[in-house]
């Protein structure tokens, strides 16, 4: 891989990340973009457990992977902490793995 | 008084334990992401270049993977720069945990402004826990995946996939765990409902990264709920 990507890739991620804390902020914090900004983050987690669970359709460790994320629910919903939630998850998809 | 400090205190410790437990976890995806990214060619400088300065799973991922692919150069930055913008959105509310900061000290810590540390902060009950959650997830997933990724990439494949561990179960889950506080409110369900739907309806139309942008808009039936209520009181 040249540098040249790797250079322009540094650049556009900290530049979202900037942008994102100091210009899109100043138009955030008015009232009606208020809820806007505390609901975001909202979408885009919602967005990424539905990507990183059934994003690659078809693929063999998606049913060990869903069964994984269900424990991992399970623990977060009986209010488990996360060393719990995150061992389970990978215990429950690895050994499935390991099994069939 | 006692009581609240006390209380203070095991939050902190409770902040800095889960903090350690997700840098851990990152740490062995770093690894991974190592190894992979001396499969596609890099070098050990150019793959610790990029997580030093790029700092975004996600993209360093996809950009990695159209290479080894065999795609060009431009395809691998097109994925990379989409998935990137989403950690834009997440400013808005990460900037009023940072306000009592110097601006240099912000302008520093947008470095750490990703997935894992915006939702480790928004999922804490104030801002000065936020702050403090923030920072220490945003630091220990810095340090975990740069060292992960130095590892990878000089030791090669240590420790087997990242599904041998079970570890793509372990990363929707965590996602779940930093989402589950904020089920409490009206608007945010009604917002987890349209973004999951609008993920799942677009992931086979679109590019790789454009659906979580498109997610992105289903804050707006959300927050017109809001404030109509806040409106009415």
């Amino acid at each position: 891989m040249s540098w040249w990507i790797i250079i322009v890739m540094a650049g556009a991620a900290y530049g979202f990340k900037l942008f994102g804390l100091e210009v899109l902020s100043r138009v955030a914090l008015k009232s009606p973009f208020d809820s806007v900004a505390q609901l975001l983050p909202v979408a885009l987690f919602a967005s990424i457990i539905v990507q990183q669970s059934f994003g690659s359709a078809g693929s063999e460790v998606m049913g060990t992977r869903v069964a994984g994320i269900a424990a991992g629910a399970v623990a977060v919903w009986r209010k488990a902490p996360l060393l719990v939630v995150i061992a389970l998850a990978a215990a429950t998809s690895a050994s499935l793995r390991r099994l069939v | 008084m006692n009581d609240d400090t006390a209380a203070r205190r095991t939050s902190v410790a409770n902040v800095r334990r889960d903090a350690f437990v997700l840098a851990a976890a990152v740490g062995v995806v770093g690894i991974a992401f190592g190894v992979l990214a001396r499969t596609a060619g890099l070098t050990v400088g150019q793959a610790c270049v990029m997580s030093l300065c790029v700092f975004t799973g996600a993209s360093q991922f996809a950009a990695v993977a159209v290479i080894s692919g065999g795609g060009s150069g431009v395809a691998a930055l097109g994925s990379a720069v989409l998935l990137a913008v989403r950690n834009a959105l997440y400013g808005p509310l990460v900037h009023r945990w940072l306000l009592a900061e110097r601006p240099s000290t912000r302008v520093l810590l947008a470095q750490i402004v990703i997935d894992e540390s915006a939702g480790v902060g928004a999922a804490q009950p104030d801002v000065e826990s936020s702050r403090h959650s923030f920072v220490a997830a945003g630091l220990g997933v810095y340090v975990a995946w740069n060292l992960g990724t130095l590892l990878g990439a000089l030791v090669g494949d240590v420790v087997g996939s990242v599904e041998a561990w079970g570890l793509d179960a372990a990363f929707p889950s965590v996602f779940i765990a930093l989402l589950a506080p904020h089920l409490h409110s009206q608007p945010a369900r009604l917002t987890t409902a349209i973004a999951a739907v609008v993920t799942a309806s677009t992931i086979p139309f679109v590019p790789i990264g454009v659906p979580i942008l498109v997610a992105a808009l289903s804050v707006v039936p959300g927050a017109v709920f809001t404030s109509r209520r806040a409106r009415s009181w």
